[in-house]
């Protein structure tokens, strides 16, 4: 069984205030901390957790700059045993689709029995990438995926829907499935566990290594293009209270009472 | 006169057959001690080395006095020298009486006499050992044992050597009634009770002869078997314990061939299952799935399993021996309830400390990733985001900190010295009351201090109790960069285990990574700079307090670091303070159940220990339960609410009670 | 042609609420650009839909198959991409949903068109198709723009439209063969399941204390359990909480946990995402406790307070505990 993982670094802003850069078309990513999309670490734990089980190797994919390079260093801490880095002025910018694009290249290249890739990421929330892929490459998909369970050339997954109800589905293999959140518990990656795959080889390659031309990646090659970023106004729907937490806790308890809640 | 002696084989025949077995059995011991310390050798070497004059101090005091044994209980310590002793003697006695049968014959008269005076005794006190032990062991059950098949065995085959020796010499006795009969009391009263026998005492002599021979030489086969190896690895390992475990860079550790350190490999067969460590874990009594002695156990089958000599013999599955995991040999997740409260150290005769064993489990189990519980695996990546273990944000936490109109080194400010706040002081509300208080406190006494401010990251020490030690060695340097670049090397502070870290964990790291302008760090616990400035005359109280107080100590002030002194000198010094003890205190206080990482794990326990240890305080009817450490008073404060004592009691650190008083 | 498609989403029998955010969004987008609102129905026995349907679209497109019964991407995509190449529309709609995230991109790639997701506006200019979306979590609003393409397609964000405005006249239904030959290859849809049967409704309570990852750690949970028993109402959270198993699925609120109505909905940690908050619309008041002044829950909150939860969720509970004994 030979699995390959899509993953994206992408800046993790719990603790971030955002702010909007000059072009107005990203954020301030100089002082933010970076880490593997959540969902990506789902489908990396869900891909080597079925190696672990049938056998087979994991391959892990990004496209991004050079820094990208850290969260395939994780995955292969995780237990990835290849690690393939697009990486190419050309490609910046790109939207989802050119992503796709450049990801459907260098896999269609690889011998694969299954592609994961997180359902969406963290920063574009596009949730295009996995389904996009899957058509590029001219296979079956399923996204939102839940629970998986490989049984010879037939994958039988769960899909989220909505409302607490999910759907049972099968596949043929190969496919492309997206992984949704809560799908398994990611494994702990240690310090020493990078430090051991410090000096693994990645596999870079260019736009060109995958023959295509730079007006067909990246921003050049998207189907949508991003005009604008702005934060969307702090403005509220109803009061924000005011004063000390002894005071608006008083407050609060004073609405409800006055509701007739706390009768 | 004739001069007294004895004839060794008398009534025996078929000596060569005796002289086979012996050596059949001296071979079987050696092959079986051969195993286990070979499996030894599979541990890593800590390349530090004890003074020798200090280790063999302890294994004079530990070893041959048993003076840990008598903690807590004294017959227990008394009982065990018996046996111990009682066994000593009557091997060397063997010995002696080989050499003066088959070397150079020595035993004749008043030698001859003192020496079975000697034996006589010895047998004595090995049968009163032997006969306690049993007793408390399944008849009034002095504590909770887990007995196994081997305790039984293993004391009732001593008690059976010593009757038998003695019906034999009592049977002797009466056969030749032999002159120097008063210098063998013993013998003498089992010969007068033997007396009534029916039949001829040689008959009875030679019977029971063979089996004193067969248990005995059976004995001789089952220590290496048994926890009796104790006798050989127990004072080994008491001799090599460090007093704290090695610290390893990332670059020694992945050098590492083994799973754990020599010394430790040693340990598990020092154990005797004595119990004594369970007996005080507070996990344990709280009902969590963690028992120091089961884990040492386990880790020893581990071993075994692993390394024993069985798993080289052809024909045994190799590979599935080898690839064992660690983690694969743990109760599920028992590494993790450990506290690191160092109970088990303290208590330990045979100075094991379990507490160690489960962190090394803990580091290979960071390693493999799978069995992190997910409470910790966040906390972890948070830390290494955000350098600190609350999503709560930096820009928050500092802003509180440049609030508390202190000296801020990171604003410019400067001073002699550093008062290292602490996350938890940090984030959580209580202990922020308890920062403004020794604040209150260090301004009174007029020291010049000032806190590092936004630059304060997290000290790191549960990272590295709970075996991340890439993480921890990550953060180490980064936090001596900062005491570089601010010039700190003066240090207090409010919480035991940055305290402790900064006292221990660092300073070993400091000198095997050679950190750049890294600084010789003095570092106090604010219980020892508060008993201190009391002492220079710095403090003086106006406010009678007017309670009634007990303290309890927390782990990594008192058992990890000794303070136990100072934090009672300053309750006593404080005006209308009484300081009463609770039954656990000191070198016996029981943990709040919150170091070791265990903030971030949740129990699943019916009870918590921080509610056990409110109860105790209660039992002793105080208005305040001391502390002097952030995460005991997390959960302390919040057991008193849970347990019902919040309108009776209150939870207080130190500095408050100090401040107060001021 | 000048239409806008609008895809009507159904499950087990009935129309998805979705549907009608699509043909409210579509039909103001048909007005402006003249056009007329078409709602294309895919599936088995739809007489019903397509009456519903045709009271608010001037047409409606009936495709039946019994391979189109239940959602199935394959097929769906299949008479879609056919639909779509035959009529040329100006926009196609389709809901931001389990069902439109597993058909839209696939879609797109074989009609080659430009696709926009999880959309909270689109326009359709001339042709141009621009779209605000959010990013990084609802931190931050992205508008777009498509490129020049044949075709175009955008998801559109649940629960952010009015409700769509009648017709004076029944639109037309119009019945199309279906272009599906033989069964498709790969896909085949077993079961559903409901993950949440057998446990506490929470979309039955009238107070709702909803905890989410703000809480930092499942011990604190008690903390805002307790502030929920206080109010004699019930506990229930964010995805996160149920992810890490913090609480049980059947606590989860959102789209892909419970739809609530509560008198009151007491968000606690919660930064407010739309997931989150599409299923608390129903809420009679919202009240949001947020130590981050800009999280977006505050926008869908009738009363927020900015703090810290763990200060301020005990101080509640005891000032909501005193009131309830001064009575
Ligand atoms: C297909 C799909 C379906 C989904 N379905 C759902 C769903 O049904 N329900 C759902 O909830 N989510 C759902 N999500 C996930 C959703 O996108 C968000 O990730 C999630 O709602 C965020 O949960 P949260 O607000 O608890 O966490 P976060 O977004 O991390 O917010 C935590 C908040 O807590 C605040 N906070 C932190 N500490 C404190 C403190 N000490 N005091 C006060 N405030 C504090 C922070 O300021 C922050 O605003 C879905 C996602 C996808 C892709
Ligand atoms: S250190 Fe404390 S908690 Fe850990 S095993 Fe020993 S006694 Fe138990
Ligand atoms: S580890 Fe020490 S205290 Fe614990 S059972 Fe073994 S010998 Fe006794």
């Amino acid at each position: 069984m030979d699995i390959i993982v899509c993953v994206k670094r992408v800046p993790d802003l719990a603790e971030a205030d955002i702010v909007i850069d000059r072009s107005q078309r990203d954020i301030e990513k100089d002082d933010l901390v970076f880490d593997i999309n959540e969902w990506d670490n789902y489908a990396l734990e869900e891909a080597v957790l079925l190696k672990e089980k049938l056998g087979g190797t994991v391959t892990t994919i990004t496209l991004g700059d050079e820094d990208a390079e850290e969260v395939l260093r994780r995955a292969l801490a995780v237990g990835a045993d290849n690690a393939v880095h697009l990486d190419d002025a050309a490609f910046a910018g790109g939207d989802a689709y050119a992503t796709a694009k450049a990801l459907a290249a260098a896999i269609r290249e690889m011998p694969y029995d299954l592609v994961l890739a997180g359902a969406q990421a963290g920063d574009d929330g596009y949730g295009q990438v996995g389904a996009t892929l899957a058509e590029l490459l001219g296979i079956p998909h399923a996204t939102l995926v839940t629970s998986l369970e490989v049984d010879g050339k037939i994958a039988r997954v769960r899909r989220e829907l909505e409302a607490g109800l999910e759907e049972v589905m099968e596949l043929g293999l190969p496919a492309v499935l997206t992984i949704q959140t809560g799908i398994n518990e990611p494994r702990y990656v240690s310090i020493a566990g990078i430090r051991r795959v410090a000096r693994r080889e990645i596999d870079v390659r260019k736009a060109s290594d995958l023959g295509l031309s730079a007006a067909e990646v990246g921003a050049a090659g998207s189907k949508t293009e991003i005009e604008k970023l702005s934060l969307p106004p702090a403005a509220q729907k109803g009061d924000i209270l005011e004063g000390s937490t002894a005071v608006v806790a008083e407050k609060l308890a004073a609405i409800f009472a006055s509701k007739g809640w706390l009768g | 006169m004739e001069r007294a002696t004895r004839e060794v084989f008398w009534n025996v025949s078929l000596v060569w057959f005796f002289y086979t077995l012996s050596a059949l059995a001296i071979g079987a011991f050696v092959l079986g001690a051969y195993r286990i310390v070979s499996i030894w050798r599979r541990g890593w070497k800590d390349s530090r080395r004890g003074k020798p004059s200090a280790s063999l101090s302890r294994t004079v005091a530990d070893g041959l006095l048993n003076r840990k044994i008598f903690r807590n209980d004294r017959i227990a310590g008394l009982m065990h020298l018996c046996i111990m002793w009682g066994f000593i003697v009557l091997f060397v006695g063997t010995v002696l009486l080989t050499i003066h049968h088959d070397v150079a014959p020595f035993l004749f008269g008043t030698t001859f006499l003192v020496y079975s005076l000697v034996l006589d005794i010895a047998g004595l006190v090995l049968i009163v050992g032997v006969t306690t032990a049993l007793v408390r062991r399944y008849v009034i059950k002095a504590r909770p044992m887990n007995n196994l098949f081997d305790d039984g065995v293993v004391l009732v085959a001593l008690l059976g050597i010593a009757v038998t020796g003695f019906a034999l010499e009592g049977l002797r006795l009466t056969a030749l009634e032999p002159f120097q009969d008063d210098w063998s009391p013993v013998g003498t009263a089992f010969a007068a009770i033997l007396d009534g026998l029916p039949g001829q005492p040689q008959a009875w002599h030679g019977v029971i002869w063979w089996t004193h021979a067969a248990v005995s030489l059976g004995l001789v086969i089952y220590i290496p078997l048994s926890k009796l190896f104790h006798m050989f690895a127990a004072p080994t390992n008491i001799y090599l314990a460090a007093a704290e475990a090695a610290t390893l860079t990332l670059e020694e550790r992945e050098k590492l061939v083994g799973d754990f350190e020599r010394t430790q490999m040693v340990s598990f067969d020092a154990c005797t299952k004595c119990n004594r460590c369970e007996n005080v874990c507070p996990s344990f009594a709280a009902g969590e799935p963690l028992s120091p002695r089961g884990f040492v156990l386990n880790v020893k089958a581990f071993a075994r399993r692993k390394y024993g000599i069985e798993t080289r013999l052809p024909g045994k599955a190799r590979e599935s021996v080898t690839a064992l995991q660690v983690g694969d040999m743990i109760e599920e997740d028992a590494a993790w309830w450990c506290t690191t409260c160092r109970a088990c150290v303290e208590e330990c005769p045979v100075s094991i400390s379990p507490m160690d064993v489960i962190r090394e489990t803990r580091v290979a189990q960071m390693a493999d990733g799978r069995k992190v519980p997910p409470t910790v695996r966040d906390m972890l990546r948070t830390m290494s985001k955000h350098n600190n273990p609350w999503e709560a944000g930096g820009s928050k936490r500092s802003r509180w900190r440049q609030e508390l109109g202190a000296k801020d080194l990171s604003a410019g400010d400067e001073a002699e010295v550093c008062y290292w706040i602490s996350c938890i002081a940090s984030d959580d509300l209580r202990n922020q009351e308890v920062a403004r208080a020794f604040i209150q406190v260090l301004s009174h006494a007029g020291v010049d201090f000032a806190h590092l401010g936004k630059e304060e990251g997290c000290c790191g020490e549960f990272v590295k109790r709970l075996g991340e030690d890439g993480l921890f060695e990550a953060i180490v340097e980064n936090n001596y960069a900062t005491f570089a670049a601010y010039g700190v090397s003066d240090l207090v502070t409010t919480s035991p285990h940055c305290f402790h870290t900064m006292r221990r964990d660092y300073p070993a790291l400091r000198e095997k990574l050679n950190i750049d302008g890294a600084p010789q760090l003095h570092v106090r616990h604010h219980t020892a700079a508060i008993a201190d400035l009391l002492e220079s005359g710095k403090l003086t109280f106006t406010r009678r307090l007017d309670s009634r107080v007990t303290f309890h100590d927390p782990c990594y002030i008192g058992r990890h670091n000794g303070l136990y002194e100072q934090p009672r000198r300053v309750l006593r010094a404080l005006p209308g303070v009484e300081l009463v003890e609770m039954p656990r205190s000191r070198e016996n206080s029981f943990c709040c159940g919150g170091g070791g990482g265990r903030m971030w794990l949740e129990s699943t326990a019916d009870q918590r220990m921080a509610e056990i240890r409110v109860r105790e305080a209660a039992a002793v009817k105080v208005d305040v339960l001391v502390t002097a450490c952030p995460f005991c008073m997390s959960n302390l404060h919040d057991a008193a609410k849970t347990a019902g004592y919040a309108e009776v009691m209150e939870v207080r650190d130190i500095a408050e009670l100090v401040a107060e008083a001021l | 042609m000048n239409e806008i498609l609008v895809l009507a989403e159904h499950r087990r029998g009935e129309l998805r609420e979705i549907t009608f955010d699509l043909i409210a969004r579509g039909r103001q987008l048909a007005e402006k650009a003249g056009a007329e609102l078409v709602a294309v129905v895919l599936g088995r026995g739809t007489d019903g839909f397509c009456a519903t349907l045709a009271q608010y679209a001037d047409r409606v497109l009936v495709v039946e198959d019994d391979a189109l019964r239940d959602f199935n991407s394959e097929p769906y995509q299949a008479v879609l991409a056919q639909l779509i190449s035959e009529r040329q529309p100006l926009l196609t709609l389709i809901g931001h949903t389990a069902c439109g995230l597993d058909l839209a991109p696939s879609l797109a790639v074989q009609l080659d068109a430009a696709l926009v997701t999880d959309c909270l506006e689109v326009e359709i200019d001339g042709g141009k198709l621009t779209a605000v979306r959010p990013a990084y979590g609802g931190r931050v609003r992205a508008s777009l723009q498509a490129r020049e393409a044949t075709h175009r397609i955008a998801t559109i964000q649940a629960g952010n439209a009015p409700s769509p405005r009648a017709r004076d006249s029944a639109g037309e239904i119009v019945k199309l063969q279906s272009p599906l030959a033989e069964e498709m290859a790969y896909k085949k849809l077993l079961e559903y399941v409901d993950t949440a049967a057998g446990e506490i409704d929470i979309s039955q309570s009238e107070i709702i204390v909803s905890v989410g990852r703000g809480i930092g750690d499942p011990k604190n949970i008690t903390l805002v359990e307790d502030l929920a028993n206080a109010l004699g109402g019930v506990l229930a959270c964010s995805r996160p909480v149920v992810d890490k198993k913090w609480l049980p699925k059947a606590r989860q609120v959102g789209i892909s946990g419970k739809t609530v109505h509560p008198k009151l909905y007491l968000a606690i940690g919660i930064s407010g995402a739309f997931q989150h908050v599409t299923a608390i619309k129903g809420a009679g008041m919202v009240v949001a406790i947020n130590k981050d002044p800009k999280a977006p829950i505050f926008r869908v909150a009738d009363y927020g307070i900015v703090g810290d939860l763990f200060a301020v969720v005990p101080t509640l509970k005891e000032k909501i505990a005193r009131a309830k004994a001064g009575k």
